[in-house]
């Protein structure tokens, strides 16, 4: 099937989708891929929908991941091409959901697809973003740095297409990457579109979004340069980030001799996210290896309450501690502030089985924040029902939707394309059920 | 290999700090944020993290033997800033509370300061003693006639008799406690105590020097539940300063001078007790009203909170309504058994200091002196070791 966003709307799809057939996965991340491609493998037609203007989610952003800290990418490329080759497979970027009603079997979804203002004769070839006069904070970097209005996404985005931000773009104001594009691949008249799916079922794979690291008011996110949080250093360590995968000191661009990670930044705490993101220890050991694998002389400091590396992580968790260069302190970091004469980062924390305080100057403080599920604020009209931490349900109240992967609870990857697997699974038994009973 | 400890979890210990309003405390998980978000929390004993735990796991003698209680000046910034909501202000407050009880000589005093039950035992007995007085010398049938002069009512000599003789045993209370807690923090010690620097710690209490730095130096932006706590009690100390040193006046001017009360109230001495004791006043209204509007931050107010204040309060204010009276004239009738309260309350303020909230005067000092000789040197054995 061919790539889609705009030559083609979504709106001309409508008559070809029936209920009985068809499966809409919310979220192209690693879980809604996952769903989309086992629900296709059983013989559905799937539609997904991605509100940002690439696939790959949050996965798209990590450096290195679980199990074998390889890069993440070849991983996705794999996914990205048994997408693009699934001829029952259509995905759509820049939608979101607006409303669902109706029974499994028969429900009607209306979605609002924003415009990219590029269509699908866009090479890539960068022309736009040498006469664009705008920039936008890089929201794929977590604002570490700048784009054009117009851009890429990321190096490697899918699908490798540019787009424009029209919260800053002049669009008709100004034009220049108009004239500058040699494919005639921008069109400014773009407008938003909101139309109706008729589906049988509904895969929620959301996702989730880190959590506002500034609201952790004593650990001087915000107020430091040098305090940053554990999907920035991500983006920091990956060879297409920021400073093109080296370490350094956002303050002053030196390098990084010492860090310190600090555990539950804002997590397992009643006045920001109450519960455990399980992923955030061993995401910190890992980091823990690009610091070190990047300067041998790297000290590495890892503050925590509870090393929670579950199952076969507990080897991994061994194997970081081993090293010389990586000291893990049981004790919860309550306070950082900077050495004016130094600009060293003072982090302190009471270490628990000394028991004194214990105050250690770095260069560098990753805080290890958690997950918040993205349907906080997203989906807005459906009926879905979250639990207390505001994760959806994975069964939903409504008949025919099921949550996936981080919509539905803070998981790893692994666990994230299990779950979509099962839920692609329940998807396909809603509609076998609605459609297999006699009606009357 | 090291050495087997065995704890012994003394329970009884545990449900009497959960049961003086710290219930929260169970759910705390260690983490140790309170001992750094606290301002005056010691880099060699930190507190109240460990204080959680030895509760948690019923540590009487490790809990009682720690100077960190007394060190703590209850701003609250710890509970502002507890992840799990388990309140240690609180658990540090009822620690003071109990270690008042455990510590007090005789005990059984210590027990009736703490229940609300023995509450009239407590004023019976001044109030027997002060009328067994008038009963003597005739004036519990007949009030003096003429102007009120409270001297006539109740002949100064019985006064500062009464109250020499209970101060004295208050004292000595105070002392025997206050060397209990020392002993005890004493066996706790690893390694050596330096000089017992006593002018150094007065001249820290007397500027309030801990207090004030409770407000500052905050890890973030969140304020304490209790702030400008310190202010309110440089206020109520200096008032009742104030107070002690009009009273000693009086008495050296009765004494050495035969300068017989009542004095003007234009007296210098007079003016310094009436501005004391409005200050006290001031000082323990805005206590109390803080006390009512900050439950829900600043957790639930035990019975001997309240004693203590109203005792305070109650004390001053009936001095002041005995002054009243008399200078307005109203007769005996009505200002003499008004008088006849006031003497009951400063009786009860001055005898029962060691066994109420008002004991902290003696712990707290005592605290602060051991910190100071100790220099910050650790006196808490490390978890394997305890118990």
């Amino acid at each position: 099937m061919s790539l889609d966003q705009t030559s083609t709307t979504l709106a001309s799809l409508s008559p070809a989708l029936s209920g009985s057939r068809t499966i809409l996965v919310v979220g192209a991340g690693i879980a809604g891929m996952s769903a989309a491609l086992e629900a296709a493998e059983a013989g559905y037609d799937i539609v997904v929908i991605e509100k940002e203007p690439y696939l790959g989610g949050r996965v798209a952003q990590l450096h290195k991941y679980f199990p074998k800290l390889c890069p993440p990418y070849c991983g996705l490329e794999i996914n990205f091409q048994r997408l693009k080759n699934n001829r029952l497979i259509r995905f759509y970027t820049l939608s979101e959901v607006e409303n669902i009603s109706g029974d499994p079997g028969n429900l009607d979804v209306t979605i609002t697809q924003r415009p990219r203002y590029v269509n699908d004769r866009c090479t890539a070839c960068n022309d736009c973003v040498a006469v664009c006069p705008t920039d936008r904070p890089d929201a794929f970097n977590f604002g570490m740095g700048t784009t054009k209005a117009i851009y890429l996404p990321h190096p490697l985005a899918f699908p490798m297409k540019y787009a424009i931000d029209d919260a800053v773009c002049d669009l008709d104001g100004c034009a220049r990457c108009v004239d500058a594009c040699t494919y005639d691949a921008i069109d400014l008249n773009m407008k938003s579109q909101t139309f109706t799916l008729n589906v049988g079922a509904v895969v929620l794979a959301t996702g989730w979004k880190p959590y506002e690291a500034e609201r952790i008011d004593n650990l001087g996110f915000g107020s430091y340069a040098d305090v940053i949080t554990n999907v920035m250093m991500e983006r920091l360590a990956s060879p297409n980030g920021p400073t093109a995968g080296k370490i350094v000191r956002l303050s002053n661009g030196n390098p990084v001799r010492n860090i310190a990670f600090v555990q539950c930044a804002g997590q397992r705490d009643e006045t920001h996210l109450g519960y455990c993101s399980g992923i955030c220890c061993l995401a910190s050991l890992k980091q823990a290896t690009y610091v070190r694998d990047q300067n041998p002389d790297a000290k590495v400091f890892i503050f925590y309450i509870d090393l929670r590396t579950p199952g076969t992580y507990e080897f991994f968790a061994q194997k970081i501690q081993a090293d010389d260069g990586v000291e893990v302190i049981k004790g919860k970091v309550g306070r950082i502030v900077d050495d004016p004469v130094t600009g060293e980062l003072l982090v302190e924390a009471e270490e628990i089985m000394s028991p004194k305080k214990r105050q250690v100057a770095v260069d560098l403080v990753v805080l290890a924040t958690g997950m918040v599920a993205s349907v906080e604020s997203g989906l807005p009209t459906a009926e879905l029902e979250c639990d207390k931490d505001h994760f959806l349900l994975p069964d939903q109240p409504s008949p025919g939707l099921f949550a996936a992967g981080c919509a539905r609870g803070p998981v790893d990857v692994a666990t994230a394309v299990k779950d979509a697997t099962a839920a692609a699974m329940k998807a396909v038994g809603a509609i076998n059920s609605a459609t297999q009973r006699p009606s009357g | 290999m090291p050495e087997t400890s065995v704890i012994k979890p003394d329970f009884e210990f545990k449900s009497q700090i959960l049961g003086r309003g710290a219930h929260d405390l169970t759910s705390c998980y260690q983490c140790g944020t309170c001992s750094i978000v606290c301002p005056i929390s010691n880099p060699e004993n930190p507190f109240p993290r460990k204080e959680m735990v030895w509760v948690q796991w019923g540590l009487t003698d490790l809990a009682m033997s720690n100077s960190s209680i007394w060190a703590c000046h209850d701003c609250a910034i710890c509970t502002a800033y507890c992840p799990r909501e388990a309140q240690p202000a609180l658990v540090m407050a009822a620690l003071r509370e109990y270690s008042i009880e455990h510590y007090a000589v005789p005990r059984v005093m210590g027990r009736m300061l703490g229940e609300a039950k023995f509450l009239p035992i407590l004023f019976a007995i001044p109030a027997l003693i002060f009328g067994a007085v008038l009963a003597g010398i005739g004036n519990l049938t007949a009030l003096p006639d003429g102007p009120v002069v409270f001297s006539k009512f109740m002949p100064i000599v019985f006064v500062e008799v009464i109250f020499m003789a209970a101060i004295g045993l208050s004292m000595t209370g105070a002392v025997a406690g206050g060397m209990r807690y020392w002993r005890a923090m004493n066996l706790r010690m690893v390694g050596n105590r330096g000089p017992v620097r006593l002018l150094p710690t007065l001249w820290t209490i007397l500027r309030h020097r801990k207090f004030r730095r409770c407000a500052d130096d905050l890890p973030g932006t969140r304020e304490s539940p209790r702030t400008p706590f310190a202010r309110t009690h440089l206020l109520a100390f200096y008032g009742f300063l104030g107070l002690v040193v009009t009273t000693t006046s009086v008495g050296i001017g009765i004494y050495a001078f035969g300068y017989l009360t009542p004095w003007p109230i234009w007296h210098p001495v007079k003016i310094l007790g009436n501005l004391s004791g409005v200050a006290v006043i001031i000082a323990l209204l805005i206590f109390g009203y803080r006390r009512i509007t900050a439950k829900t931050k600043a957790g639930e107010s035990t019975y001997s909170d309240w004693l203590f204040l109203d005792i305070l309060l109650l004390t001053t204010l009936t001095g002041f309504l005995a002054q009243g009276l008399r200078l307005v004239g109203v007769g005996g009738a009505i200002a003499y058994p008004t008088y006849f309260v006031h003497l009951m309350f400063v009786f009860f303020l001055l005898v029962y200091i060691p066994y109420s909230k008002f004991a902290h005067i003696v712990y707290r000092t005592v605290a602060m002196l051991y910190d100071a000789a100790t220099e910050n040197r650790e006196s808490v054995p490390p978890p394997a070791q305890a118990a």
